[in-house]
């Protein structure tokens, strides 16, 4: 088992050195959770420590925007994360799609649980475009998803399927990937 | 209460004497019918002989101990840095029994809903029984839990407390938790189960003896529409449920569910009765379970209700009744009505409050021969009401985590009542209305970047038996990245409940709550990312122990009287490569004395276990399997049983189709044969356990 699985879990990396990998801690448990508003902070974070082709849409957007497809986990924790702020000295719009003939090729794409049945749908949708896709479903990575958001212990974590980025050419700053988990690696995917 | 403490008592002794009429009956620990001592009681009383001379006692180890250290109180998580954001504790400690961070200073076992599916756990027992330090053993009626070595045949697992959702499931009459189909919540609704081992009372108070177990149950996004499942299974068993649960975008969760299991049982053989067809009995193992389960929630608001109702044949003649008479039977009834909001008030300090309301029906039938060729039935029972409130809040302050809080419980009725049917002998009622209140504090102090102090205590106040004050301590050392030591002391208590205090007349009504102090040292390990080890020695010191005695005369009380000190090592190894392949495997060393003597019944010295889940093809197909060895243990007839290993498989599949998914599994996979000590009430020392049986089931969303 061990052997296997560590083939398959790819480069190894950060290990918090406290963060033993416990079962993932359920979702919001009422008003108390910090659990969206982190992984709110995340996206913004991940928005931040990227560079995206120099001829890409998004490159040349006067905005970042960061998308929400399907229920929205996050409430008003988003928007309160996002106000004010500036990434690379753009400003911040944040949007939500409810069908996916409504989705765009966002900066940052957070495709709600329920919505991953359908990621080979929302990629196909992206038609290769650098967007950075954040999933918080098992797998998400593994199934050719940017980014997976998970909970270990209590906290959040990400993990980053590094072949999916280099592929859209999404330049991933090294201070993303001191943090994330691991590095998945695929051969699926957008 | 029907009768004086006094006519009481005179009743009772009636009722012995009739009893002596009945020949080979009754001492029965749920009914009266035990006032009269007979037979059986003569091994009662040598039960409480070779108690006081034995022991008792315990094992633990443990998986997931906590690293809460940096709890960060930001004004806004936006301008922290990454690494800052991942070492937040997204649940604080406001829902304060549904977090294990609030609990650092114990040691913690995790099972997950992905877990409960890939192994197809039929019940809480079939989870509790893979970790360190845990034995289920079961009668064919009732289900027990074994913690840390103690497992008395005939205790009804009042030492380890069980929450749902962070409210309390034992009664207020035998304050019993339920693992087996008469646990409240189903399996296949677990979010996951903390196993918190330790002494729990500086926070949660009585029963939280050896260990808490709070069962967190699924929300309703989760299923995001229906779900229908069925389930065959060997013995006659079919099963099915059907669940909707969603969360709507305007922040509504809900959800429903209903469930039921119908089993005919096996034909089995019991050689204690080969005068009476041969031993054979059949058609008396039946099984009838109906669950219901529903939860809405708003924001921080959340309303749960639960409901079981389990009746089980019992095909062991136990307290002397007719072999083979398929009326014996019990039906037990829990229901679990609470409504809890939860806020945050600024970053800094989280409020939780709740109120609940509990209910709980025991209903034996329990044939006797009460003269040649005349059988009589003996009815036997129990019922509870209670209620409680409770406000906790969590305060975070510089290297402060402080948690506090305050609770009440009030008893609204608390019968046990014991009549013939159509048979003159005397019956009786006893009723009660207890009350009990508790505050409990508790500060997690970072004292420096590799130093944790945990300090907390609890005090509790008892109708019955006055104040109880309980103190936990804990010492957290990071040695180095992947090394942390913790030392751990902590005390706790259990009052005695209704039955042990009101059921038998004999019983001094002074009865004591009993004690235990355990310190207990820890060495946690990560051997890479997803590699854990966790070595654990602790002492445990009881006293106080609650007993059944008997007098000369052989009528039944409860009193304090065992001390049990006992050793334990445990050593367990996690692997968890998330969406991969995980594994656990534990030893446990359990050594359990009173004044010096042997070991106590149904005490196994030596348990291993492991457990693993791997994919077979991609995500869609997963093998389970899991061991577990437990070394022989004593009987309360002074015999012993061996020492067994069972092993389970199963195959799940998941999105067969787009909506459907399948499991497979083999339980008891090689057959082993083997029994677990049998309590006082029965003729047999030792009660066969199920071979080799299968499940197979479907289920179907939409």
């Amino acid at each position: 088992m061990s052997s296997r699985g560590r083939q398959l879990a790819g480069t190894v990396l950060c290990g918090l050195s406290m963060a033993w990998a416990s079962p993932e801690v359920s979702r919001a448990e009422g008003a108390a959770s910090l659990e969206y508003p982190v992984k709110a902070a995340f996206l913004l974070n991940f928005a931040k420590f990227t560079e995206w082709p120099p001829d890409s849409p998004q490159a040349v957007a006067e905005s970042v925007s960061i998308c929400v497809f399907g229920d929205d986990p996050f409430g008003l924790a988003l928007d309160k994360t996002v106000e004010g702020r500036l990434v690379g000295g753009r400003p911040i719009v944040l949007r939500r799609y409810r069908s996916l003939a409504d989705v765009e090729p966002c900066h940052v794409l957070f495709i709600a649980k329920p919505e991953s049945e359908r990621l080979p749908l929302v990629f196909a949708r992206l038609g290769g475009q650098p967007v950075i896709t954040v999933g918080e479903s098992e797998g998400f990575t593994r199934r050719g998803g940017v980014i997976e958001l998970s909970v270990e212990n209590n906290r959040a974590r990400f993990e980053i399927n590094l072949r999916v980025a280099e592929r859209l050419g999404l330049g991933l700053s090294s201070r993303l990937l001191a943090v994330a988990r691991n590095f998945a690696t695929s051969t699926e995917g957008h | 209460m029907m009768f004086g403490e006094r006519a009481d008592l005179q009743a009772a002794s009636v009722f012995g004497k009739v009893c002596l009429a009945l020949g080979n009956s009754t001492r029965r620990a749920r009914g009266p019918a035990g006032r009269c001592g007979l037979g059986r009681q003569v091994n009662a009383a040598r039960f409480a002989k070779r108690l006081r001379g034995s022991v008792a006692a315990a094992l633990v180890l443990a998986f997931g101990a906590e690293s809460t250290w940096a709890q960060q109180a930001p004004d806004t998580l936006a301008d922290l840095t990454l690494e800052e954001l991942t070492e937040i504790q997204l649940v604080s400690a406001s829902s304060k029994r549904l977090q294990n961070p609030r609990e650092a200073p114990s040691v913690v076992s995790v099972v997950t809903a992905v877990e409960i599916r890939q192994h197809g756990y039929r019940t809480l027992g079939d989870i509790l029984r893979t970790l360190p330090g845990f034995s289920v053993t079961s009668d064919r009626n009732y289900t027990y839990l074994g913690v840390r070595g103690l497992g008395l045949p005939g205790d009804y697992n009042t030492r380890i407390l069980l929450l749902v959702d962070g409210v309390r499931t034992n009664d207020n009459v035998y304050s019993e938790a339920f693992v087996a189909h008469e646990f409240v919540i189903d399996p296949d609704l677990i979010e996951r189960v903390e196993v918190s081992r330790g002494p729990g009372a500086s926070v949660y108070g009585d029963n939280a003896f050896f260990a808490v177990v709070n069962v967190v149950t699924r929300r309703g996004g989760e299923f995001d529409g229906g779900r229908i499942s069925a389930a065959g299974a060997s013995f006659g068993t079919w099963s099915g449920q059907v669940t909707y649960g969603r969360k709507t975008a305007g922040g509504l969760e809900f959800l429903a569910s209903g469930t039921v299991l119908d089993s005919s049982g096996q034909t089995l053989t019991f050689p204690e009765f080969s005068a009476t067809n041969g031993g054979v009995v059949a058609g008396a193992d039946t099984e009838h379970v109906a669950r219901a389960f529903a939860s809405v929630g708003y924001e921080g608001f959340t309303f749960q209700a639960a409901h079981n109702e389990r009746r089980k044949g019992i095909p062991t003649a136990s307290y002397g009744t007719i072999f083979g008479d398929p009326r014996s039977r019990t039906r037990d009834e829990l229901t679990l009505l609470s409504a809890r909001y939860e806020r945050a008030l600024g970053l800094r300090l989280d409020f939780s409050s709740r109120v609940s309301f509990g209910a709980y029906d025991y209903h034996g039938v329990y044939p006797y021969e009460v003269e040649p060729s005349r059988s009589a039935i003996n009815t036997d029972g129990a019922s509870g009401r209670w209620w409680g409130a409770e406000a906790s809040g969590t305060f975070r302050a510089g290297d402060h985590t402080l948690l506090f809080g305050g609770e009440y419980q009030g008893s609204l009725r608390q019968r046990q009542h014991s009549e013939y049917v159509d048979y003159p002998l005397p019956g009786f009622v006893v009723d009660n209305r207890d009350q009990r209140f508790g505050l409990y504090a508790q500060d997690d102090i970072r004292v420096g970047p590799r130093v944790r102090l945990s300090l907390g205590a609890r005090f509790d106040h008892y109708d019955d038996v006055g104040g109880q004050a309980n103190p936990r301590l804990g010492l957290i050392v990071a040695a180095n990245k992947a090394t942390t030591l913790k030392l751990l002391y902590g005390s706790a208590f259990r009052t005695p409940n209704e039955y042990e205090q009101h059921y038998y007349p004999l019983t001094h009504p002074d009865l004591e709550a009993e004690t235990i102090k355990t310190l207990e040292a820890v060495v946690e390990r990560s051997l890479g990312a997803h590699t854990r080890v966790v070595g654990s020695v602790f002492g445990n010191r009881i006293r106080q122990l609650i007993v059944l005695h008997s007098t000369e005369a052989e009528d039944l009380f409860f009193q304090n009287h065992d001390d049990v000190d006992a050793l334990g090592a445990e050593l367990a190894l996690e692997a968890q490569f998330r969406g991969r392949a995980t594994g656990r495997m534990s030893y446990s060393f359990q050594r359990a004395r009173t004044d010096g003597a042997q070991s106590l019944p149904n005490s196994p010295r030596h348990m291993l276990k492991a457990n693993v889940a791997v994919p077979i093809a991609g995500d869609r197909l997963w093998a389970g399997a899991d061991a577990q060895y437990v070394s022989s243990r004593q009987t309360p007839a002074g015999t012993t049983t061996p020492g067994f290993a069972v092993a389970n498989l199963t195959l799940s599949a998941r999105r067969l189709s787009r909506a459907l998914e399948a499991s497979a599994s083999v339980y008891n996979l090689f057959d082993t044969r083997y029994s677990d000590p049998a309590s006082e009430e029965h003729l047999q020392a030792t009660i066969l356990q199920d071979g080799r049986s299968f499940r197979l089931r479907l289920a179907w969303s939409f």
